[in-house]
């Protein structure tokens, strides 16, 4: 007997999940237009369960932007500045090593490295980044820029994509984080972002990592101008790439905030929302190992639900307890370690702490 | 779906209660089975997708609290320089704030002050009403700590509140309603029972309340369960809850400290207590505490209420968790889970249509008056009057009052919705409207007037703000006992049936002469297993009311039956076609809800009762008449009979002020007076009706 779903659309999808059947792109638009929240989180339940049974992961990781300076110029980002802007900043690679080596004792697995598109830092800024913080921390995993600055970076050094991940691998870099897929529809790329490296560009970069042994992740940036269409289809678009190459890791769907953007109009996403893009995620890209919740982004109470609509991984910023107590109760940038395991297992899950490539450190 | 699951189902799904074990059994379910489970409850109980939400303003009077609760952050010791008591200046501004942003009333608490007087309390609430704001306020532990202060027992407080204005009373101050918790977390308060029987106490009253609870501090999930059931066990006497409001414990400056309860948490407590109460109609999320999103979310684990729109909020702030939310938000918020969004008031009735345009909010009636029945014995004492009410600005809404009526209220008129509304449109002298406490609960208001010296009574059966309560579950017994103590010795009682006669049609006047009683289940006897109440039937109506009111009107200006069957039904569905073609076969002319156990009750009280019947339309059947959704009865009435009837409602007190001198001066000769007579002479009864009841 199946469980009760409150739409009876929801039944078809039932057997196919049950029947581990790919979903189609009108099953999608089923699943994203569908009222009964709790009848697509038990379907996007269902899958996770069979790939993860109760465990929720979570990295110990510390992350580093470079710098803020940016061309591209993107209208849903709050982040990225032009150079001469009072507030843009770049970082000294010995202030990036100064940062590394304030946490030097704390057990991170993983430095995640980002920034923006700048036009003069020249390709070996981002060789000597990896190398010395490599000598500085052999053991931590660098996972760093991300496909769009990868293809920045090949035009800075004048290499093919390959080659240029190729150099950076040798100087340390494990793996390259989802940031940039936003939305693949042209549609949104021209009226959103025409400057950034395209749908094309960001999957081949990716795929051609994967073919030098190279894992990443991928990501969507929903809730702004995007329609539940666009939505599927990049999803899809993600699929296919996936079943070439298999090197993509983790899918994370992004909460668009309007503050400081150029769409600071637009209204913040909804809990409705965020917990239908991570089961709708959960239940199409069925070749993806992982779907993440970052709580920085939707809030740790919802990031704990969403244990139960398809994600199994948890990520934002941990602290260690004994930063905590020099900070006070939770601050607005970390949670301590022992506020998400709590999550986690008032949850009812396993918590689980993972290295980027999912080994376990542990739990 | 394993087997509990689908028992627990089956039982949700017919209605039935959890019993304690099943209840304490629901923590052991999963998270989305638990939502999926509630959300069935709350469709059965709201099958519209409705979220209501109300527009007001949390004012808090002061902060400074001798209860020292170690899960607080608002509240400041006496002496402390960041105690406060608010000032008539800021109160002002605030009030007209609220006013401006279209805010229906104000949430009132503070802490436990010892500075301040009953009379601030009194002066407060009557200040606020002066602003034509419902106050919605203070909480038990507050009349606990009223009552102890002023030497008054909690009945009183309650009473003086009540004429100052008081409209409701928020459930506060609940936290867990097991002592072992209370006694650790909040010493100095009021314990499980007191809160439980304050709330009793104000139901009684007449007051409407909700009720909360706060978790995730040192209580058990047993512990919580003991609390869902003790508010529905409380609430199966009373009925005086309208909504229960769970919500985390937050630690951030309080002594207690520790960890918020997470988003499963509450989502699973207020699943959990959308299952345990079924008796308590609304369950509101907390966005106060778990914001926007989580909120949201929990629309789809069994809650159908927003809460408040909070123009402010000052305790949780003060624990640092200042989560904010606009009137348009949260409309949003509602619409894009896929329901539709209805402001309501603090008694939770809809003050909004379906299409999104406000009803103009009616300036409020005055409040009740309230006077408790005196004991068994005393008899005739009239009501205290209260005085005018003092106020700064804004408006009020009460007439000037005279002197007592000169004499009782010998005839009474039971009708519809704001019935006593329409005689104060028609300038009738009026004494004001009271809520009587009875032994089978409160009354509904009785409101007085006077005709050229002569008093007259109007009571509402279903409510005074609208359809509140369907005619199955009109509390007749407690009317009825108020009216009679008030010296009512006539009922006229006004109703709308539907004809099964065709040349009954809607807009006709029907005088009944007979009941065909079709009704189920019903209290229809104030002597139920005492060997009372054989009372003949034959006639049923009062025959000297009936020709008084056959002789009028008659050659009134609206057609008029001299006799019809009523056909009485229970209710609150309507009739099948089957249903009354069985009826008509029977020989039934209408068809209604109402005068069935009305009429009976009454004259197990030996009260003449008589009713005066309009036709709203046509019983199923005799015409053809398709279902429209959406639309008042749903097409059974055609746009052009419903304006025939209008016509009658408009003429509704011009008939009854025609038809009162006649009916007033008719001398009782007819049986209904001695209807107990044998039980008197037997002594089964006393010679005081009021010793009747047990």
């Amino acid at each position: 007997m199946p469980p009760f779903f409150q739409d009876p659309r929801l039944i078809p999808l039932y057997d196919k999940v049950r029947a581990q059947e790919r979903l189609n792109f009108e099953d999608g638009i089923t699943l994203y237009r569908s009222r009964d929240l709790l009848g697509v989180g038990y379907l996007a339940n269902l899958v996770r369960e069979r790939l993860h049974g109760r465990r929720a992961y979570f990295i110990y990781n510390q992350h580093i932007n470079y710098s803020n300076v940016c061309v591209n110029g993107c209208q849903f980002c709050a982040f990225g500045k032009s150079a001469n802007d009072p507030a843009a900043y770049t970082m000294s690679l010995s202030e990036i090593l100064d940062k590394v080596k304030e946490r030097l004792d704390e057990p991170i697995s993983e430095i995640h490295i980002v920034g923006g598109l700048h036009p003069d830092l020249p390709f070996s800024y981002y060789l000597d980044m990896l190398q010395t913080i490599r000598a500085l921390r052999p053991e931590v995993h660098l996972q760093a820029f991300t496909a769009v600055e990868i293809a920045h970076l090949a035009d800075l050094a004048g290499l093919s994509v390959a080659d240029t991940l190729q150099a950076l691998k040798e100087a340390g870099l494990g793996s390259l984080p989802g940031g940039g897929a936003e939305v693949f529809s042209p549609r949104i790329r021209s009226s959103l972002c025409p400057k950034k490296l395209s749908p094309e560009g960001w999957l081949g970069v990716a795929q051609t990592a994967h073919r030098l042994g190279l894992k990443t992740n991928a990501t969507m940036l929903y809730g702004h101008l995007e329609t539940v269409e666009e939505r599927v289809e990049h999803l899809i678009r993600l699929r296919e790439a996936q079943d070439e190459t298999g090197g993509f890791v983790t899918f994370i769907p992004l909460a668009f905030h309007p503050k400081n953007t150029r769409l600071p109009d637009l209204p913040e996403t909804t809990g409705f929302d965020d917990l239908k893009n991570l089961a709708v995620a959960r239940l199409m890209l069925d070749n993806f190992p992982h779907i993440k919740a970052f709580w920085i982004m939707i809030g740790p109470k919802l990031a704990q639900l969403s244990l139960a609509f398809g994600a199994d991984d948890i990520d934002g910023t941990v602290i260690e307890e004994k930063i905590t107590h020099m900070a006070g109760a939770q601050t607005p940038t970390g949670l301590t370690r022992a506020q998400l395991l709590h999550l986690i297992q008032e949850a009812g899950c396993e918590p689980v702490e993972r290295d980027t490539l999912y080994n376990i450190i542990g739990s | 779906m394993n087997s509990m699951t689908a028992r627990l189902q089956a039982k949700l799904t017919a209605g039935d209660r959890l019993s304690r074990e099943e209840a304490l059994s629901l923590w052991d379910l999963d998270l989305l089975t638990l939502g999926r489970l509630a959300e069935q409850v709350r469709g059965r109980l709201h099958p519209e997708p409705t979220v209501t939400y109300v527009v007001d303003r949390n004012i808090n009077y002061t902060n400074i609290c001798v209860s020292g609760c170690r899960f607080c952050a608002f509240y400041r010791p006496p002496g402390s320089p960041e105690g406060f008591v608010l000032e008539e200046e800021t109160l002002s501004r605030k009030l007209a704030e609220t006013r401006e942003l279209g805010g229906s009333g104000v949430l009132l608490q503070g802490g436990l002050n010892p500075d301040l007087p009953l009379e601030y309390y009194e002066g407060l609430v009557r200040f606020i009403r002066g602003y034509g704001l419902h106050v919605h306020g203070f909480s038990p532990p507050e009349i606990v700590f009223f009552a102890r202060q002023s030497g008054l027992s909690w009945a009183q407080v309650l009473e003086r509140l009540i004429r100052a204005g008081l409209g409701s009373i928020p459930g506060g101050g609940a936290e867990i309603l097991v002592d072992r918790v209370r006694r650790r977390l909040s010493p100095h308060k009021c314990s499980a029972t007191e809160w439980l029987a304050v709330m009793a106490a104000a139901h009684r009253l007449g007051l409407k309340t909700t009720a909360t609870m706060m978790f995730g501090h040192l209580e058990t999930r047993e512990e919580r369960t003991e609390h869902l059931l003790k508010i529905r066990d409380l609430q199966d006497e009373t009925g005086g809850f309208t909504a229960f409001i769970p919500w985390s414990f937050q630690p951030q400056n309080t002594a207690l400290g520790g960890e918020a309860a997470g988003s499963w948490d509450y989502l699973k407590t207020l699943a959990i207590s959308r299952l345990v109460l079924d008796n308590v109609r609304n369950l509101q999320v907390s966005w106060v505490t778990q914001g926007g999103k989580i909120a949201q979310v929990a629309l789809a684990f069994g809650a159908n209420d927003f809460g408040s729109t909070m123009i402010e909020e000052n305790v949780v702030a003060a624990a640092g968790v200042t989560f904010r939310l606009s009137e348009s938000e949260i409309r949003r918020l509602i619409a894009s889970a896929g329901y539709m969004a209805q402001r309501r008031n603090h008694l939770y009735q809809m003050v909004e249509t379906e299409q999104g345009k406000e009803l103009r909010l009616e300036p409020l009636p005055p409040p009740p008056r309230l006077e408790l029945a005196r004991n068994a014995g005393k008899s005739g004492q009239s009501p205290s009057l209260p005085k005018r009410n003092k106020v700064g600005r804004g408006e009020v809404r009460e007439p000037l009052l005279p002197d007592p009526p000169p004499q009782k209220p010998a005839l009474a008129v039971i009708a519809r919705v704001g019935a006593h509304r329409d005689f104060l449109a028609k300038g009738v002298k009026y004494w004001g409207g009271e809520v009587r406490a009875t032994p089978f609960g409160p009354s509904n208001p009785v409101h007085l007037f006077d005709l050229e010296g002569q008093s007259f009574a109007v009571l509402s059966r279903h409510g005074e703000e609208g359809y509140q309560v369907a005619a199955a579950f009109v509390n007749d017994r407690a009317n009825l006992f108020a009216l009679k103590e008030l010296g009512v010795e006539k009922v006229l009682a006004w109703c709308a049936p539907g004809a099964i006669t065709e040349a009954m049609e809607p807009g006709h006047l029907v005088a009944p002469d007979d009941i065909l009683d079709e009704t189920r289940g019903e209290p229809y006897t104030f002597f139920p297993g005492r060997g009372l109440g054989f009372i003949r039937q034959n006639p049923v109506f009062c025959p000297e009311m009936r020709r008084i009111l056959v002789r009028i009107l008659k050659s009134g200006s609206f057609p008029f039956h001299e006799t019809g069957v009523y056909v009485a039904t229970s209710g609150p569905r309507l009739e099948t076609p089957a249903e009354i073609r069985k009826f008509r076969k029977l020989g039934g002319d209408l068809v209604g809800m109402t005068l069935v156990p009305e009429v009976f009750l009454a004259r197990e009280l030996e009260l003449c009762y008589a009713a005066l019947c309009y036709v709203v339309n046509f019983a199923e059947g005799i015409k053809e008449r398709p279902f429209q959704p959406g639309v008042l009865f749903e097409g059974l009435a055609t746009p052009g009979e419903i304006e025939q009837v209008q016509k009658v409602e408009a003429a509704f007190a011009e008939m009854v002020l025609q038809l009162l001198p006649e009916l007033l001066a008719a001398p009782r000769a007819c049986p209904c007076n001695r209807l107990m007579e044998r039980y008197r002479l037997r002594g089964d009864l006393g010679e005081d009706w009021r010793t009747w009841f047990r």
